[in-house]
């Protein structure tokens, strides 16, 4: 009986969340572009990498429906493999935010004193960086490349799950259930992670949706700079960028990239403000 | 409130502090070090020897890093490795655009942002309301570089009523200038608009139900002043905090803005200057960019204080 009461709460968190306006649609966005990076090699109708120099900036059509770029590369197949790169960004910035944010926050909230002020002072000071600002500098340091622009964003995010759990287990260490635990002898780590950890499981989900679109925007910043995935490997942002200077002979090589950044991004701001919407009223904009 | 202010400055110090820290040690992460960096992988030992002896990098960390805060404190944030450039006098030179560019940004962005958001909460529930909501949710996933070419295709290349690129000083031909700052501003100011107008609707509508709209309706005042006087006013207070925060998405923003419409500024010197692999540029625009932030959220903390009576001062 106890077993399943986690199973039960899930499926009614998920039947709540489908019932929230425009959050079955993005949810479908989601699970599309997460098929397309995974089975990209099955679905993707010609190689991303593959130039037919016969085949030069051609309009969309029945062979190219996203027509080809300026090196004849099919701009389909590009979206298509481009995927990896934009979803991979926004799960390992995440990842990496979530992991080491969340650590910190604990550390902060649970034992409080030199330990939080030191590492909140921190927090506060990489928060006082605009977070593009702050990845653009990391960036510099390590070099142009997928796998630093990824550490670079985690980096950002960091802070914000920091603050985030910190602020949760502050609330939640006075709550009756962890009061009681305490006064029956339950030792910290059980504490922490028997009571307090799934207790803050609903922002944290909120804040790992929207960390994501974060995450997938900001690559796509850094990309269209030059500052992220390098040629040839496709991504979106830098397929923005080549389509600039093409852009009133073959409108479409800017036009169908960034209409996937922005309904890639769309979807999990939507998942993330429906994941709040179904659980925390109170949050509602 | 002059005790308010000084106060709310001296506890920036410390944060400032940790910021020209984290700056100088991310850049100091560089493999090989900056040196090897700027110079690139082929360099000669005796020539990054040279450049760490000329740029500092021969003395330990603590030792390059008071020398330059030592100096940045005089105004002084080094010289850029290509050029010789004085790094305060490059930031200087370049900071009109910049500056404007925000500026303008903050301006459309107010416009747009409150009266969408006071009109969709006024129409609670409405189609105008759903659709005030929706170019919200669309405002806030669009990449600002997409919006900026979309935005070039439509009123540079079809219509032709904007230059694509291109910038005149205000000083020179202010007419010019701002036709050229018209698409880049309505870019960045469109984008924040997004959250300012979501953040309005919400805290207007929170306004919209309390006991002092209702006494001023009551009173018989138009309808008009009760939303802008009564509602909007107290509504403020939340908006003027969202917008504070969102002033790091405009720095953020006039980045990749300055880039794409070729705005003479300090983003587009950030990014020159990442591609030079020019490390004391780098570093001192990243910190003046993260100090101008910091002290903005003072200036908005200040505002806030003064738009709330309810905030004691001191």
């Amino acid at each position: 009986m106890l077993r399943s009461a986690p199973q039960a709460y899930w499926r009614w968190v998920l039947g709540r969340i489908w019932r929230v306006r425009l959050a079955p649609f993005s949810l479908i966005i989601v699970l599309i572009a997460i098929f397309m990076a995974i089975f990209a090699g099955v679905i993707a109708p010609d190689s991303p990498t593959h130039a037919e120099l016969g085949d030069v900036l051609l309009s969309p059509s029945l062979h190219h429906p996203m027509g080809t770029d300026d090196l004849g590369r099919d701009v389909l197949s590009r979206i298509i493999y481009g995927t990896r790169a934009s979803l991979s960004a926004g799960i390992v910035a995440t990842g990496i935010g979530l992991t080491i944010g969340a650590t910190l926050g604990l550390l902060s909230g649970f034992f409080l004193g030199p330990v939080d002020t030191i590492l909140m002072r921190v927090m506060d000071a990489l928060l006082a960086f605009p977070g593009l600002i702050l990845a653009l500098a990391i960036t510099a340091a390590l070099g142009p490349s997928l796998i630093n622009a990824m550490i670079a964003i985690g980096v950002v995010s960091v802070p914000r799950f920091a603050r985030l759990v910190r602020g949760q287990v502050l609330t939640l260490n006075d709550a009756d259930y962890v009061v009681s635990a305490r006064s029956i002898g339950a030792r910290n780590m059980r504490i922490l992670f028997r009571h307090i950890g799934p207790n803050m499981l609903t922002p944290i989900i909120i804040q790992v949706s929207l960390s994501v679109a974060f995450a997938i925007l900001t690559e796509a910043s850094l990309s269209f700079l030059g500052l992220g995935v390098q040629p040839p490997t496709p991504s979106w942002g830098f397929m923005l960028n080549q389509g600039r200077d093409y852009i009133s002979q073959a409108p479409w090589l800017a036009i169908f990239p960034g209409v996937t950044i922005f309904l890639v991004v769309m979807a999990f701001n939507l998942l993330g403000d429906a994941v709040r919407d179904a659980l925390d009223p109170r949050l509602r904009l | 409130m002059v005790a308010f202010l000084i106060k709310r400055l001296l506890a920036t110090i410390p944060t400032i502090l940790l910021v020209t820290i984290a700056v100088f040690l991310i850049l100091r992460l560089t493999p090989g070090g900056p040196a090897v960096a700027m110079l690139g992988d082929q360099a000669s030992p005796e020539a990054v020897a040279a450049l760490n002896q000329k740029l500092g990098l021969d003395k330990p960390l603590y030792i390059q890093y008071l020398r330059w805060l030592g100096n940045a404190l005089h105004g002084d944030l080094g010289r850029s490795a290509f050029g010789n450039q004085p790094v305060t006098e490059l930031i200087v030179q370049r900071i009109v655009p910049t500056l404007e560019l925000s500026i303008l940004a903050l301006i459309v962005s107010l416009l747009i942002g409150i009266s969408a958001g006071v009109i969709a909460a006024v129409k609670r529930n409405t189609a105008v309301d759903a659709v005030a909501s929706i170019l919200a949710i669309l405002g806030v996933s669009t990449p600002s570089f997409w919006l900026a070419i979309l935005l070039v295709l439509i009123f540079s290349l079809k219509l032709t009523w904007l230059p694509a690129l291109g910038y005149v000083s205000p000083f020179s031909n202010l007419a010019t200038n701002l036709k050229d700052m018209l698409l880049p501003s309505l870019t960045l100011g469109v984008i924040l608009a997004a959250v300012i107008t979501r953040f309005t609707r919400a805290s207007m509508l929170d306004s919209l139900y309390q006991d002092y709209v209702r006494t001023a309706r009551s009173k018989g005042l138009e309808e008009r002043t009760v939303i802008l006087r009564h509602a909007l006013g107290n509504a403020m207070i939340p908006i003027v905090t969202v917008v504070g925060l969102e002033l790091g998405g405009l720095l953020s923003g006039a980045v990749i803005i300055e880039t794409i419409f070729s705005l003479p500024g300090n983003g587009q010197l950030l990014v020159t200057s990442i591609f030079n692999r020019d490390f004391p540029v780098v570093q001192g625009l990243v910190v003046v960019i993260a100090i101008v932030f910091i002290l903005v959220n003072v200036a908005v903390d200040v505002v806030y204080a003064l738009i709330d009576p309810r905030i004691r001062l001191g």
